[in-house]
């Protein structure tokens, strides 16, 4: 009988009741701010660019600090490194002469069969060049800030990339800055990621998704590989602009190693990024051309 | 000492932690290691000044945190932060906790903080990643982190809030 009487007041409790309310309105936001936005309301946008423009301040200097530090233990690296770049200047010399011939007989290509200007555009693809201002600490959405927003043209999805390779998609856009999600939270059981459709640089016909981030191995899992794919070893992997979220040919990494999948009927191959995804301090946002505003 | 420097602090904590501090943490640990400092500030907050205090510390800079990195959903670091601090506050407040104690019941509150969000994650399948994998992965490291972090501004921080709760109670009276 007491112990009834004790279970009762714990109900009666003002504060067990406040909590419960506190709990069920909480559970209604998360789920309510869980999908896509393509637009946020005023007091996000004003929060969040507001914070977001006090943390440039601090971010870019820790940057150069700390790169300053490690500029003077790698030394060494950056003989090396110059050596590199050296070889690969050479070699983009002489691919710009092969590319400009290319690039003017696939134009009068075109112009002789009659592409639409829609068509023509079609990979037209503006890379804006954006500053990381900062990163989120929370492992399990470690997004980070870019400082381009909506009044930049910026929208949700659009790719991001370092020189090296994909590093995420632009998840929620401010006014001023936006959120981006790194390639890393791919995941294919969750509702929210996107799945990138890649094909191989070599091989034109290779076809794969890439739906998961293995995070153990730090690399990311291409799966729906089918039996007599060409796609190997050491194969440049990159996005394929099938799935229409993702542009084509941007760069994700290169294949490590390639078995059989889970069910048996099609391969899944492990794929190292080529981008690094910390310690980001440039990034260009691709920007896909605006097929709708254009003439038909 | 009183609010005045209290949120000023904070704020400038909160602006360290987002980006300076991402910069000092070993390559090899980056994604494992994450810094709550202003978690632990509203801990600090609960155990020396008020849970009322510490409610709104908590719930004030949760929603920060939540709103600049919207990724996945909003409300996990303003419901979280908020909760636990009230909860440190309501258990522990006026108790003058010693320094072990207080630790403890920190690194405990990190502890919470990190499981819950995971859980809250797993539930919206933000996450499908295990529990134990996630705990050796990040929140242990992470809560290390945290402990030395508690360690190094205890003196401060319980100067800073037990004033703070002297001040309001001789301003009740």
């Amino acid at each position: 009988m007491g112990r009834v009487s004790g279970l009762f007041r714990i109900f009666r409790n003002k504060k067990l009741f406040v909590l419960l309310i506190v709990l069920i309105v909480f559970a209604a936001i998360m789920g309510f701010s869980l999908g896509q936005r393509d637009k946020l309301t005023w007091p996000e946008n004003f929060v969040g660019d507001t914070v977001t423009f006090v943390q440039q301040w601090f971010y870019k200097p820790a940057g150069y600090l700390a790169g300053l530090f490690e500029d003077i233990r790698k030394m060494r690296d950056i003989y090396r490194e110059n050596e590199e770049l050296r070889r690969t200047v050479a070699r983009y010399a002489r691919d710009r002469v092969t590319y400009n011939r290319i690039e003017l007989e696939n134009e009068r290509l075109k112009e002789a069969l009659a592409f639409k200007e829609r068509q023509k555009r079609m990979f037209d693809y503006e890379y804006v060049i954006a500053q990381v201002v900062a990163v989120s600490q929370d492992p399990l959405n470690p997004t980070f800030k870019i400082n381009l927003g909506s009044t930049d043209g910026i929208k949700p999805d659009m790719a991001v990339i370092t020189t090296d390779g994909l590093v995420g998609l632009v998840s929620r856009v401010f006014p001023l800055y936006s959120t981006v999600m790194p390639i890393t939270q791919l995941d294919s059981e969750s509702s929210g990621t996107r799945a990138i459709s890649a094909t191989v640089m070599e091989h034109k016909e290779s076809f794969g998704v890439i739906e998961d981030y293995d995070v153990q191995r730090g690399m990311l899992v291409m799966n729906r590989i089918a039996e007599n794919d060409p796609l190997s070893e050491n194969d440049v992997v990159i996005t394929s602009g099938l799935g229409g979220v993702y542009p084509y040919g941007l760069v994700i990494g290169t294949v490590e190693s390639r078995q059989v999948g889970d069910f048996g009927l099609t391969h899944t191959a492990y794929i190292k990024p080529a981008a690094d995804f910390d310690r980001l301090t440039e990034v260009f946002v691709v920007v896909p051309p605006d097929t709708e505003g254009a003439a038909p | 000492m009183n609010t005045k420097l209290v949120i000023p602090l904070m704020v400038l904590l909160f602006m360290l932690e987002t980006t300076v501090v991402p910069w000092l943490i070993p390559e090899s640990m980056h994604g494992r290691i994450a810094p709550h400092f202003v978690f632990v500030a509203a801990l600090y907050a609960g155990l020396y000044a008020g849970r009322h205090q510490a409610l709104l510390l908590g719930f004030f800079f949760g929603l920060m945190q939540d709103i600049v990195f919207y990724g996945h959903l909003l409300g996990v670091h303003t419901l979280l932060m908020g909760v636990i601090a009230y909860l440190t506050g309501l258990l522990l407040e006026g108790k003058r906790a010693p320094m072990l104690a207080a630790l403890a019941v920190i690194g405990l509150g990190c502890f919470l903080y990190d499981a819950a969000a995971y859980g809250i994650y797993r539930i919206f399948r933000v996450t499908h990643k295990t529990f134990e994998f996630v705990l050796l992965h990040s929140i242990a490291p992470s809560l290390f982190l945290q402990i030395g972090f508690a360690l190094a501004v205890y003196v401060p921080a319980r100067r800073l809030f037990e004033a703070r709760a002297k001040k309001n109670a001789d301003e009740e009276e």
